[in-house]
């Protein structure tokens, strides 16, 4: 039996204290909604510069990793969520874990993985359980640090890296749980979620996303040839409900990409979200937003959990705005649909909604040989940066786009491999910050920036953190839409902002790329 | 493409490599691959996806690749499939722990003559051989996990002539196009997929809409901000946000506004709306149609 350091227990994820930011989506809802309202409409055009570090990479002494040592220099890239616990940061970059001081931005260690070649997505940052520390690494390795020194307990591999899985998810700590999975879809993989022993970093369950023969799913691929090719790769940190013990976690998209001749069928669970007991890896229930999916329209987007009522009766859901443009509301318990809607203008690749709430695919719309002309683009109308909700104004917030483009199929051989299509042509017609009435769908109110897909924080003070596109850091009103503040960074903002309480004052925090920014009122 | 596995039921267990005739008709349906990628540029812009991907795949000779085509196809070819996707007898090569372990047909060789291998067939066939066939592989790994080298191939399936009467009528093409003026000759300057993507929206540049570039062609978006006093300006937008315009004026000097809620006002003018329109609304088969008759104006 582990005994506490006081640092971080698990239920200290459940119930945050207000001076942490104990997990990547905060807390386990997924909301980016915090209850701190010192900064609130009234007051926040008073926000002031607390301090800026620019975060080096730079390796030190303390390394790990069997690969080669990366050159020095070179520019951060923080696109994590920095973990807040007792007064320290901490963050991650491309297959590095840095321990930074919250009162004055200074490094206090770094740990540097000498990663084997892979695919560097980008990493969401860290998981903390007590006194340990996890995170992941680009060549597919679990890697655990002590919290207070840096140093490695322990790396575990979870996959082959030259299989070309990439991982870059931040590991949710549940319980004695750590949630984990990797990524891959340029070779044709099977992907998967596994927990993990905080102790020992051992296998406690794995679950294979891409349904394997023994799981009813198997039956929506026509052969385990197109299982062990399927895709659905774990790139996002799951979702979590205390209550009903169910972890949810999204999954990537289907492959072969583009073409679906060799997946004939819905190919479970490619493109879902699926709801996990996290002490088992049993599934509970599945939604699966984009079936058969041929756009590389992955579910790698937050599955919000919120409580409201609806038609008089209090209910327990969960939203997720697609990569599609479809939004999805479902009730957490059982995965059925409460509502779907389109959350921007013009997809044109459905030709209606069935009453399971999921899309009716038009298979015209499919990549054709001579080209479909096809909204959205492959990218998406959004994508993963994090979409907040706001349980005082009833909005999800999401950053979005809305777009076109010519996807051709180029692999029509009954065995297609990769990518297997291409897209060209088209573009952009706007891009908005939109806000969702998440009871009917509609959007309640709309904002242009320069950036679709984009992370945000919502606060109890009324207040939407974001930006621009254009390099500025901005509080929105989260009730219209209006700018009441702004900074402009050296570089957009880059990653998740986090709030957060420190000696007595109420901070914001966000990366413009290498650099770290906090603010607070004067 | 199938194996014809009665064939391969006739055969006896051990293979010689001797690029026989007998083994070359076998499989001869098998094709020649395309020539293999080099690792792609990759999509980019959408979170680093696709950058620093070349490293990690080895890139083998050309010749060594040449010769491994055919050294596969009558060595593995009937098992292992076409090109290395698997076949009725033998698994896929590509995504495959021995192949993606290699080096040089190092761990392939010893694969290939170690026990798992030789109890299903033995394989005679000498080092370099197998180097040459893991070259192959190598070549299609690199192949199936790119995104940029794609073919496109049978654009052309619409009807001109639908096309051309949609032009003339419920498309309103020929309100600024002619196929005697702007648009003669363009089916044989351009291929077809460029004309495809062309008649949907003319302009490149970032997101296909020239967003942020200062582009002062005729077709270029252009801002006008106009002041509380009256005063407009107008230039291409190279920055918009809510707290600040800059525009580039027609004498080439750039100018920069303060903007408080809205003020000044800002309004994006798109000479090509009409095609932002198009995009919105173009059937697929109106724009094959569309793309089959441009290919006809030669």
């Amino acid at each position: 039996m582990t005994a506490w350091s006081q640092n971080l227990p698990p239920n200290d994820i459940t119930h945050p204290k207000p001076d942490s930011w104990p997990t990547f989506h905060g807390d386990y809802s997924g909301r980016h909604y915090s209850p701190l309202k010192e900064i609130d409409a009234g007051n926040v055009h008073n926000l002031t510069l607390a301090w800026v570090n620019q975060i080096s990479v730079t390796a030190g002494s303390n390394i790990g990793g069997p690969g080669p040592m990366p050159p020095s220099g070179g520019f951060a890239n923080t696109r994590c969520a920095p973990l807040l616990v007792d007064g320290v940061l901490y963050i991650t970059e491309p297959n590095q874990v840095l321990a930074i001081d919250a009162r004055t931005g200074r490094e206090i260690w770094k740990y540097t993985w000498r990663g084997l070649p892979a695919f560097a997505l980008g990493n969401r940052g860290v998981g903390i359980y007590g006194d340990w520390l996890f995170f992941e690494t680009y060549d597919d390795h679990l890697v655990s640090l002590d919290i207070k020194t840096g140093k490695e307990r322990w790396n575990k591999e979870m996959a082959d890296v030259k299989r070309d899985y990439f991982s870059s998810v931040a590991p949710l700590v549940v319980k004695n749980h750590v949630i984990v999975g990797v990524g891959g879809d340029f070779l044709d993989v099977p992907n998967f979620a596994e927990a993990r022993d905080p102790e020992t970093g051992d296998v406690q369950w794995h679950f294979w996303t891409t349904a394997h023969e023994g799981d009813p799913g198997f039956k929506t691929w026509p052969n385990s040839n197109a299982v062990e090719h399927g895709g659905a790769g774990v790139w996002y940190p799951p979702t979590y409900d205390p209550e009903l013990n169910l972890v949810y976690i999204p999954t990537g998209n289907a492959n072969p990409v583009m073409a679906g001749q060799s997946r004939e069928g819905d190919n479970l669970y490619t493109a879902s979200v699926v709801a996990l007991n996290p002490d088992t890896g049993k599934m509970a229930w599945y939604f699966q937003y984009s079936p058969h999916d041929t756009h590389d329209w992955d579910a790698a987007q937050t599955p919000i959990l919120f409580d409201a009522v609806i038609d008089g009766t209090p209910r327990k859901l969960l939203a997720q705005a697609h990569r599609s443009g479809l939004f999805f509301v479902l009730d957490r318990t059982n995965g059925k649909s409460i509502l779907t809607a389109p959350f921007v203008e013009g997809l044109n690749w459905y030709k209606g909604i069935a009453p399971n709430g999921q899309p009716i695919r038009d298979p015209m719309k499919e990549p054709q040989v001579a080209g479909a002309l096809t909204s959205p683009n492959s990218s998406g109308s959004t994508g993963w940066p994090n979409p907040a909700y706001n349980p005082d104004t009833g909005l999800f917030y999401v950053g979005t786009t809305q777009s076109y483009t010519i996807f051709y199929k180029t692999d029509t051989d009954p065995q297609p491999e990769g990518y297997s299509g291409t897209e060209r042509g088209g573009g952009v017609v706007k891009t908005e910050l939109r806000a969702i009435d998440v009871k009917t769908g509609k959007i309640a109110w709309k904002h242009a920036t320069n950036i679709g897909a984009q992370s945000l924080l919502t606060t109890a003070g009324n207040l939407l953190f974001g930006s621009d596109g254009s390099g500025n850091f901005i509080a929105f009103d989260a009730r219209d839409g209006e700018p009441l503040w702004h900074a402009g960074l050296i570089a957009n903002p880059s990653n998740a902002p986090i709030t957060y309480m420190l000696d007595g004052h109420q901070y914001l925090l966000v990366a413009g790329g290498a650099n770290l920014y906090a603010f607070r009122l004067q | 493409m199938r194996i014809d596995m009665l064939a391969l039921v006739h055969l006896k267990k051990t293979v010689a490599f001797v690029g026989g005739v007998a083994l070359v008709t076998l499989i001869a349906n098998v094709q020649a691959q395309p020539p293999a990628a080099q690792p792609p540029a990759g999509r980019g812009g959408t979170g680093g996806r696709g950058g620093g991907r070349g490293s990690r795949f080895k890139i083998y000779p050309r010749d060594a690749v040449d010769r491994g085509l055919p050294a596969y196809n009558s060595t593995c070819g009937y098992c292992h499939g076409d090109r290395g996707k698997g076949g009725k007898a033998g698994p896929d090569l590509i995504a495959s722990v021995v192949t993606l372990h290699d080096e040089d047909g190092v761990q392939l060789a010893k694969f290939v003559r170690g026990p798992e291998h030789s109890k299903v067939v033995k394989i005679d066939a000498s080092d370099s051989q197998i180097g040459d066939i893991a070259a192959y592989l190598h070549s299609r790994v690199v192949y199936s996990s790119g995104r940029g080298d794609v073919h496109l191939s049978e654009v052309l399936v619409g009807d001109a002539k639908a096309g051309e009467i949609y032009f003339n009528g419920a498309g309103g093409c020929n309100k600024c196009h002619s196929p005697t003026g702007d648009l003669k000759g363009v089916g044989g300057k351009y291929d077809p997929a460029v004309l495809q993507e062309t008649l949907v929206m003319p302009r490149r540049g970032r997101g296909g809409f020239g967003r942020g570039a200062a582009d002062t062609s005729p077709t270029a978006r252009y801002a006008t901000v106009t002041l509380p006093s009256g005063d407009s300006f107008k230039g291409a937008p190279l920055r918009v946000t809510d707290f600040d315009v800059t525009l580039r004026l027609a004498d080439g000097s750039t100018r920069t506004w303060a903007r408080n809620h809205g003020v000044p006002r800002v309004e994006i003018t798109d000479p090509l709306q009409a095609h932002v329109d198009i995009m919105t609304k173009l059937s697929d088969t109106d724009m094959h149609n569309l793309t089959a008759y441009l290919a006809t104006l030669k």
